[in-house]
């Protein structure tokens, strides 16, 4: 297969909290022949701001959209929100003659111009596009034995009109990929309920309330683990869980992967290098099925 | 965030041009045509744990020129995963309303403190988290490169451009 180069976007939430995603996708991505380049001087998304003012918000991520022309390679994000400020910022500018020449007009003062000659692409589009079977290939330890409940999150397929999904209303991107590393995936109840990160920072027990929907409602379909392919639904599901098992009384004990540590054991990579010890509810049973097979 | 839902008198008044004030913001445009069925607020995960949450009643106060909606923490309330946005028969792009609707709220003074830090940090770093350097540290011995760095000559430019220092250097309007 043909090497695929693109252009690492990494965004804040996990350099600062979730470095255990970057470990295993960098490590993923290198057995799959995708060469990942870092993005220099990149800055934030943009979507943070967005509720303060959507102008600033354009302009952050039409930056990092420049940085990436410059290099001449499409994006590749690891975060939802990142790959939703990204994606939508680039179809406006490209469909908005108006608004490009306003932007640009801004992004002279900082010696960018945006061209409109790349594409933004999330880890798991990234994958889909390779194709079930391709991936299928380098599969050598099927995880047979796992019942996954795959959490997607918003802003990969939402909204839909900028986001280039099929089926908003039932995406099925990461079930068939769980599929591919040879575990069962199951849907559940409001799968595609948001997770609440961003009502952290105005009331912290709603994101709590919306976890505990999602552990009764996976574990009630059979899900061993639940995998996800954003870091802020990771930290609401994996970081939050004890909190919530705290406020609720109840034990829910249900490790949240991340989608490429889940592929990475698929392909025979060691758990240590996936960094599967940094999980705040630890795969325990998960590894131990696994060192049978 | 503390509570701004008491609000001066003055804002308490019914304004009729609040209404083009929100048409003339960007993404507030779509906000007319909402009919009230109430389809964003039986779809939209934040209020079923909450009661002070509701998109549509939000749009109509909004519509009957009640400004005091745009001052009041509910707005914040919404997390943007654009679940309403989806499924609105009207076409009404709620989640784009309710950020219209928070702009406006910034631009008149009511600014969370934790969109406040936000920018802060945007400028001082180039990221919404002030990253610890013990933590920058820590990539090495886990094996990862080091963090790009932001140019933050670029961010401060942006910051004049964009006349961010407005937001960040006024405290928070306390309402009452």
């Amino acid at each position: 297969m043909a090497d695929k180069e693109y252009a690492l976007y990494l965004g804040c939430i996990i350099p600062y909290r979730e470095m255990s995603y970057e470990i295993s996708a960098r490590r993923v991505v290198k057995d799959l022949g995708i060469v990942l380049h870092d993005m220099p001087d990149a800055n934030c998304c943009g979507l943070p701001v967005d509720p303060v003012n959507h102008e600033t918000m354009i302009v952050l991520a039409a930056r990092n959209l420049c940085i990436a022309e410059e290099m001449g390679l499409d994006i590749f994000t690891l975060c939802n929100g990142c790959t939703g400020a990204l994606m939508k910022v680039n179809k406006m500018l490209k469909g908005d003659r108006d608004l490009k020449a306003h932007v640009n007009a801004q992004l002279k003062s900082l010696d960018k111009e945006f061209k409109g000659t790349i594409k933004v692409r999330h880890m798991a589009q990234v994958l889909s596009d390779m194709g079930s079977e391709a991936l299928k290939k380098f599969i050598t330890k099927p995880l047979t034995f796992l019942t996954v409940a795959g959490y997607t999150g918003c802003h990969i397929f939402r909204p839909s009109e900028f986001m280039e999904v099929k089926n908003p209303e039932n995406p099925s991107i990461l079930n068939d990929l769980i599929e591919v590393t040879g575990a069962k995936s199951v849907k559940y109840i409001d799968e595609l309920q948001c997770c609440g990160f961003v009502e952290g920072a105005i009331d912290s027990q709603i994101p709590l309330y919306l976890a505990r929907e999602k552990f009764r409602n996976a574990k009630n379909v059979g899900a061993d683990i639940m995998v996800t392919i954003c870091p802020s639904c990771h930290q609401v599901l994996d970081a939050n869980q004890t909190r919530a098992e705290r406020m609720f009384s109840e034990t829910y004990n249900l490790p949240v992967l991340h989608y490429p540590q889940l592929l990475g054991l698929a392909m025979g990579i060691p758990p240590e290098e996936l960094a599967l010890k940094d999980l705040r509810v630890k795969p325990t049973t998960l590894l131990e099925s696994f060192g049978k097979t | 965030m503390e509570t701004q839902r008491t609000v001066k008198e003055m804002y308490r008044r019914v304004d009729p041009n609040f209404k083009h004030k929100v048409l003339q913001t960007s993404g507030g445009n779509t906000f007319k045509f909402c009919y009230q069925c109430g389809t964003c607020t039986a779809t939209c995960p934040v209020a079923r744990f909450t009661d002070v949450f509701r998109p549509n009643k939000i749009i109509h106060l909004a519509k009957l020129g009640i400004r005091n909606v745009v001052y009041s923490d509910s707005v914040w309330l919404c997390v943007n995963c654009y679940s309403c946005t989806e499924r609105c028969p009207q076409g009404v792009k709620v989640a784009d309303v309710m950020r219209a609707l928070k702009n406006i709220a910034v631009e008149e003074g009511y600014i969370p403190d934790f969109s406040r830090k936000f920018l802060e940090n945007i400028i001082k770093t180039g990221t919404v988290y002030n990253i610890p350097k013990s933590r920058l540290a820590r990539r090495e011995t886990l094996g990862l490169p080091p963090l790009p760095k932001t140019k933050l000559e670029d961010m401060k430019k942006l910051a004049e451009l964009m006349e961010l220092s407005k937001y960040i250097g006024t405290e928070a309007k306390k309402s009452g």
